[in-house]
């Protein structure tokens, strides 16, 4: 017993340091899988209040750039509005609106607190609850998509980026519409790669990638970036495609959260849909 | 309790360095700047190895909660934090070390503190990086960021401590 007591005396440094990198494992692990607890990231109302507090200071320094931005996105915008285009087909032109149903609707907000060169890079907004925001959404911003709503608080919510590892997001390549799935490597924040395209489709250098939509997280459509390169999956016959992003993640301030009233629904059909069991 | 202060400030000020102004930078080959571990490799000889591990997992929570690393800044300074009084051990010199000093160049001289250093801070990017990204099929990514990173944060402990050296060396 004594000799027990004395080797616990010896070691208890040991099962401190083991105590405490399994409390960060726990942590670690459960926020990465289960993100029920805001309490250590910047949604929790502490840290992002004082990363709200840097954000004003630093976002004054930034006012040219994103006055510029907005300026831009307001541009494409008013191109595409009703009364900036010239109807071929005059007879099919109005449109009843009564037949459209909402589908997206986006609350603005603002990244308070980002980070592009982890391998996995979470960004927090402004917005939390107390505005709808729910986990499951996603975020884009004027040139491209940000990434999907993880962890909500009631004023911040935590954003995984497409810049992290098992963010995948359906995308279609090219004039043709090819399908295929945006990952990130982990090697560069302004390059993505594009998989699960048959080798079988010509693909040009240059051609655009947009989002497919059809999920409810994003609305179909939204252009990412180009095609930079493409390289053939070894015993595969597949592509892999470099996609160099539109949006530059490291000067990201102004997103929106994508609100979608019909994602429910969506979720509920494909629920329905019934499991192979063999 | 002056004593208890003046690190308690410059934990904060390691803090708001690396959280607001280091993060910012976007350096190259996926190397990241941490300076947290140069604060734990600062404090005196004396200070006991069960309070280097507290002080490492409270720097790293407080680095995670607005880093968004969840735990993983948390689990490498715990980890550096262990590690410092093992390899102090390897290096130690014939005399005994004086708890009452800082291990920095000026008191340890350059050989001593960049062996000490380079093992350390390396170990801790290795630890960093094998944890974040998590997969050992990924390994030249891990050794490509663990290295950049230990570059660019040797550099930036060699340059504090000239500076840090020079303003002593005045006085």
């Amino acid at each position: 017993m004594s000799q027990l007591l004395a080797f616990l005396r010896r070691a208890r440094l040991f099962f401190l340091f083991l105590f405490l990198q399994i409390l960060c494992f726990v942590v670690y692990f459960q926020t990465l899988v289960y993100p029920n607890s805001v309490f250590i990231s910047g949604a929790s109302s502490f840290s992002g209040t004082v990363l709200g507090w840097s954000h004003d200071i630093t976002s004054y320094f930034d006012l040219d750039v994103e006055n510029e931005r907005l300026a831009r996105e307001n541009a494409e915008l008013r191109k595409a509005l009703k009364n900036s285009q010239y109807a071929l087909q005059r007879d099919s032109t109005s449109v009843n609106d009564s037949i459209f149903h909402q589908q997206y609707t986006y609350i603005s907000a603002t990244v308070i607190q980002s980070s592009c060169s982890q391998r996995n890079n979470y960004f927090t907004l402004d917005v939390g609850s107390l505005q709808g925001i729910k986990p499951g959404m996603g975020v884009i911003s004027p040139r491209g998509v940000v990434g999907v709503v993880y962890n909500v608080g009631e004023h911040f919510c935590l954003v995984k980026t497409v810049l992290t590892h098992e963010n995948n997001t359906n995308v279609l390549v090219g004039k043709q519409q090819y399908l295929g799935i945006l990952k990130w490597d982990g090697k560069s924040p302004t390059k993505g790669t594009i998989t699960g395209v048959s080798r079988d489709y010509k693909i040009s250098i240059g051609c655009n990638v947009y989002t497919r939509g059809g999920d409810g997280i994003y609305p179909k459509g939204i252009y990412l970036g180009r095609v930079s390169a493409k390289y053939p999956i070894e015993e595969q016959s597949l592509w892999n495609l470099e996609l160099s992003f539109w949006e530059d993640y490291r000067n990201l301030s102004a997103v929106y959260v994508v609100v979608s009233p019909l994602k429910q629904e969506l979720v509920d059909l494909n629920n329905k849909i019934p499991t192979d069991t063999n | 309790m002056l004593y208890f202060l003046r690190y308690f400030w410059y934990a904060l000020l390691v803090v708001v360095f690396q959280v607001f102004v280091l993060n910012q930078l976007d350096l190259p080959f996926g190397g990241q700047l941490v300076i947290a571990p140069l604060f734990i490799v600062l404090l005196p000889f004396d200070t006991p190895p069960f309070l280097l591990l507290l002080i490492g997992f409270t720097l790293g929570m407080i680095l995670d909660m607005f880093m968004n690393t969840f735990g993983l800044n948390a689990s490498t300074l715990v980890f550096f934090s262990f590690m410092r009084p093992i390899v102090f051990n390897w290096f130690r010199p014939k005399e005994e070390y004086d708890g009452t000093k800082i291990p920095s160049i000026r008191e340890m001289g350059w050989v001593w503190f960049l062996s000490v250093y380079s093992l350390l801070s390396f170990s801790f990017f290795i630890w960093f990086f094998l944890l974040e990204i998590f997969r050992l099929s990924e390994i030249d990514l891990i050794l490509r960021n663990s290295f950049s990173s230990f570059l660019y944060s040797l550099a930036f402990t060699l340059l504090f401590q000239y500076f840090y050296v020079g303003v002593n060396a005045k006085k």
